[in-house]
């Protein structure tokens, strides 16, 4: 925490070490997860000092232990957390009087073992600020203070989550050929001088070039893949900029990648695409026209009579954002209706999820965070579909 | 240079100001003395210690005159030098520094000195950023636009902290606020509600639907902290624990070579399973799942750092596996990490470790471990205000020292960038540009690191000792600010020499006030004969070939390279 000198900690510690033997009783197992209360420990006076206590340095929870507890603990020992990585359920931190009824096992896994936090990790200046906090903490009276943020109530009825899901998906699902197409679209403005390659690499001009046709093209760019809008794998790598002679900007920041994963005539077919970062179109009327911005992750699957199609990650279309969860749309099983999660950012900021469930209805329980909000439907049976015939490939 | 300095202390007479802060008294020289308690004795036995005669002595620190304190109060909280009235006012009455000092906290350039202050900590005021003002259609075809870009998006969160200080507002709004500063440059460039008919640093806010959570919501911040697609926010984390709660993961003494990772191990699994890292991934990745709404795909594009990606903030999860808390407590989002900070007991104490530093001019020790406390009670007792923070930190007797025993801290502070430029600049009107470049607060084609500052980078705290760069820049700048201050000689607008004309020689009355009030003015003391002889024949042996501007010009020049000047 402070800037420390090694060797006043260690005088520190000496001094600590003194009081310890004088008052603090001996310790008992922390890992077990019993508390002193559950092996009739008494840890709660100082059984050989009258005075108040009062350590050295007068390091106190409010000074001092609830940062280092913080800091170094709480991550997995409070009441609060959901991911306690192994840490005994009720062996917690985050209030001084928890601390308290667990300090000489602290003592023990902290100070002389070092065994706790998992792999060191706490400086000796910071060890000997928490031996002087252990020498009084559990004759001290803390307040204990609240340490979790109340759940903020919805702002958005069931139809409301419902309706901004439509809004941003009113174009369909993202594809990955929407944008490789404008892209390969935009070179058609080109002439012998600019851009200078006669692919569709951008060299790295900041300001670009303006051909003679009036498009500007500026930025960086890698492609590969077919040279015209058709089906099939291809790579585009993107840090650029093209303004039609139109004045409609097309903005690429990012990679869009489609990957067929299984070879010609094996079965099941296989198609991977991912589209990331920034894609957008002004002269674009779809989903690319909305100033968009991705991070999805889309599979597809075909068999001999039926398909799947899987998306993962989340897609701003204007000011709609949505995240997809483990989305599945499966033909067979499901009707084509999705299982998983799709998300909304409501106007107040906070998420709201649509749990498909596996029922395959189309309908799912709609969630603001832990709150059942009610049952709420969308199909999007189609738009599903109409992805996956994008996404299909002839082996 | 200290015992050079040393011949010319006087004795503290610093006055009975405000009261002082719980835990400390006023002590007759007018600093606020630390109420020691007796801490080596053994309560359990009510015997002193056997290790007493280990304990450190309290340090024992010389106030400095009302003068020199005046000055180094100016300099901290407002970047230039004293009025010539000032320093007389309080040569009379040493009692009136607190009421300037006060003064100080509420003058114009208090908000601008904040900034450095932040910039010598946070680091944002780099020369470079992952793009550059070209790729922007709007700045690409002015050149004069790299360094107000530069500056303009490292300034970002520092203008905020500033403002919120300096506008009485709880500093904790330096985490909550739903604006930020911007000034015309950010406006032309990012999606912000500049004010139309606005000028300058203005408040402003985002229009990409970005959380209310104050700096950690702005471009600035995160355009210097970035991250990589497969980082996943992890150093981002980094920098906000160390520069919000005074928590460094780096400092932690961990072993990685005894993680022993197994061959086939994913590093993305180890980080969840692993104890070597799960002791620090534990409490960081939570973290890092709340700051995806700023995770970019490509950090060297305009398009996606440019903006808040709020789609993607649930991606930290999915990608993390994890949800996002602060140390084990639950936030909804980055506006809820925020407040949630602004509750952390850490963050209180660590503006006031942040703040001491500053304006001690030195690390924090553990020495000061029961000052800080008593600073950090303060400020929390004032409503997080930091204008009540400075003010107890500049009555600590540690910051009124001229000098001490019982402890090997500094107590003399060097000037460096950007404050000398200030001054040269308040006092001559000269300001060292080329090119669109302020130099003394750049690096690329200036001389900030150089002149002693920081740049973010490469150089990360002010520099504490002389050097020969420091000296070499020091004497440029000086000369150049005595051509301006010498340009308008005899005029009334002249600071320095309004009462002068080229007739006047050493004995007139008006040659020697002029030399007294130059001397009091730069370095707050009075001008003793030594001095004032060898000033003299230095402005006599540059008149024998010069005209008499520019043998003021070179006593001018002469007195701002000179160390009383040069300290405080």
């Amino acid at each position: 925490m402070l800037g420390y000198h090694s060797l006043v900690s260690m005088r520190i510690a000496v001094i600590v070490g003194s009081l310890l033997l004088a008052c603090k009783p001996d310790v008992q197992a922390i890992d077990s997860g019993e508390s002193p209360e559950e092996t009739g420990e008494d840890t709660s006076v100082c059984i050989t000092c009258d005075a108040p206590c009062e350590s050295p340095l007068g390091v106190t929870w409010e000074s001092y232990g609830q940062g280092f507890f913080q800091t170094y603990c709480n991550a997995c020992h409070s009441s609060t957390t959901e991911a306690r990585n192994g840490a005994p359920e009720g062996v917690d931190f985050d209030q001084a009087s928890l601390a308290a009824a667990f300090e000489d096992r602290i003592r023990v896994r902290v100070l002389e073992e070092h065994t706790m936090p998992m792999g060191g990790g706490v400086p000796a200046e910071d060890l000997a600020l928490l031996e002087d906090l252990l020498v009084c903490l559990g004759q001290s009276e803390h307040g204990d203070s609240e340490g979790s943020n109340p759940e903020a109530e919805p702002q958005w009825s069931v139809e409301e989550v419902v309706e901004g899901m439509s809004a941003g998906l009113v174009h369909g699902l993202p594809d990955p050929y929407s944008p490789r197409d404008a892209f390969l679209g935009m070179f058609v403005g080109r002439d012998g001088q600019c851009p200078s390659d006669s692919g569709f690499n951008l060299s790295g001009s900041f300001n670009g070039c303006l051909s003679s046709t009036g498009y500007r093209f500026a930025g960086t760019s890698a492609y590969e893949g077919p040279t015209t809008p058709q089906k099939g794998p291809f790579h585009l790598i993107g840090d650029f900029y093209i303004i039609d002679s139109q004045d409609q900007w097309f903005r690429g920041g990012g990679e869009l990648l489609v990957d067929r994963v299984t070879g010609p005539g094996v079965w099941p077919k296989l198609v991977d695409a991912s589209l990331l970062g920034s894609w957008s179109y002004d002269g674009d009327n779809g989903w690319l026209g909305g100033s968009s911005t991705l991070a999805v992750w889309i599979r597809s699957e075909s068999q001999h009579t039926s398909w799947t199609l899987e998306l993962d990650g989340s897609f701003g279309f204007g000011e709609h954002y949505l995240v997809f969860e483990d989305l599945l749309f499966d033909s067979a099983d499901c009707g084509g209706h999705p299982t998983g999660r799709l998300g909304v950012r409501g106007v107040d900021g906070s998420w709201y999820h649509l749990d498909f469930g596996e029922a395959c209805t189309g309908c799912g329980e709609v969630w603001s965070g832990t709150t059942a909000l009610g049952e709420g439907c969308l199909d999007i049976r189609d738009l599903g579909e109409s992805l996956y015939d994008t996404m299909r490939l002839h082996h | 240079m200290l015992a050079w300095i040393a011949l010319f202390l006087f004795a503290c007479s610093g006055g009975a100001g405000a009261p002082c802060m719980d835990g400390f008294v006023r002590n007759a020289s007018g600093a606020c003395d630390r109420v020691l308690e007796d801490s080596r004795v053994d309560t359990a036995v009510g015997e002193p210690m056997e290790e007493e005669e280990e304990i450190q002595p309290v340090p024992e620190y010389v106030a400095l005159d009302a003068a020199r304190l005046l000055r180094r109060m100016s300099l901290d909280l407002r970047g230039i030098l004293p009025s010539l009235e000032e320093l007389q006012e309080v040569q009379a009455d040493p009692s009136q520094v607190d009421a300037l000092r006060d003064g100080y906290l509420e003058h114009p350039r208090f908000e601008q000195r904040l900034v450095q202050l932040f910039a010598e900590q946070w680091h944002t005021q780099v020369d470079e950023f992952l793009v550059t003002y070209r790729e922007y259609q709007e700045l690409a075809s002015s050149p004069g636009s790299e360094f107000p870009f530069e500056r303009a998006v490292g300034d970002e969160p520092l203008r905020l902290m500033a403002h919120v200080a300096a506008n009485n507002q709880p500093f904790s709004e330096i985490l909550t606020a739903d604006y930020t500063l911007a000034n015309e440059v950010l406006a032309s460039v990012w999606s912000l509600d500049y004010p139309a008919d606005g000028s300058g640093w203005e408040v402003s806010r985002y229009t990409d639907n970005r959380p209310a959570a104050g700096v950690l919501a702005t471009n600035g911040l995160w355009w210097r902290y970035h991250t990589t697609v497969s980082n996943y926010n992890r150093g981002r984390v980094g920098a906000l624990v160390r520069l919000l709660v005074c928590e460094d993961y780096l400092a932690r003494p961990v072993s990685l070579e005894e993680a022993e990772l197994e061959e086939d191990e994913e590093v993305e699994d180890a980080l969840r399973s692993n104890p070597y890292c799960m002791g620090c991934h534990s409490s960081l990745d939570p973290i890092a799942s709340a700051l995806f709404g700023f995770y970019s795909l490509n950090e060297y594009n305009i398009f996606e750092i440019d903006r808040y990606h709020a789609e993607r903030e649930p991606l930290g999860s999915q990608l993390l596996e994890t949800q996002p808390e602060w140390f084990g407590v639950p936030v909804s989002g980055l506006a809820e990490l925020g407040s949630t900070i602004a509750q952390d007991p850490r963050f209180p104490r660590c503006v006031a470790e942040r703040m001491t530093k500053g304006l001690l001019r030195r690390d924090v020790e553990l020495d000061d471990f029961e000052t800080i406390e008593v600073l950090r009670q303060g400020f929390v007792d004032s409503g997080l205000q930091l204008k009540a923070l400075m003010r107890a930190i500049t009555d600590l007797p540690a910051y009124r020292a001229a000098d001490v025993s019982g402890a090997e801290v500094s107590t003399l502070h060097l000037l460096g960038a950007p404050r000398l430029a200030d001054i040269v600049e308040d006092l001559t009107g000269f300001r060292w540009r080329h090119w669109g470049f302020d130099l003394m607060t750049s690096d690329t084609t200036g001389f900030r690191v150089m002149a002693g500052g920081v740049d973010g980078a490469y150089v990360t705290d002010p520099q504490r000792t002389p050097g020969l760069t420091w000296l070499l820049v020091n004497q440029r700048l000086a000369e150049a600010g005595a051509v301006s201050a010498i340009q308008d000689f005899g005029s009334e607008d002249s600071a320095f020499f309004a009462d002068l004309n080229i007739s006047h020689s050493p004995g007139d009355v008006p040659f020697d006030r002029a030399l007294e009030q130059m001397v009091l003015r730069l370095t707050g003391r009075s001008l003793e004969q030594a001095h004032q002889e060898s000033l003299i024949g230095l402005w006599q042996a540059v008149r024998q070939t010069s005209s008499s501007e520019e043998a003021w010009g070179a006593v001018f020049a002469a007195l701002l390279q000179d160390p009383e000047v040069l300290s405080y």
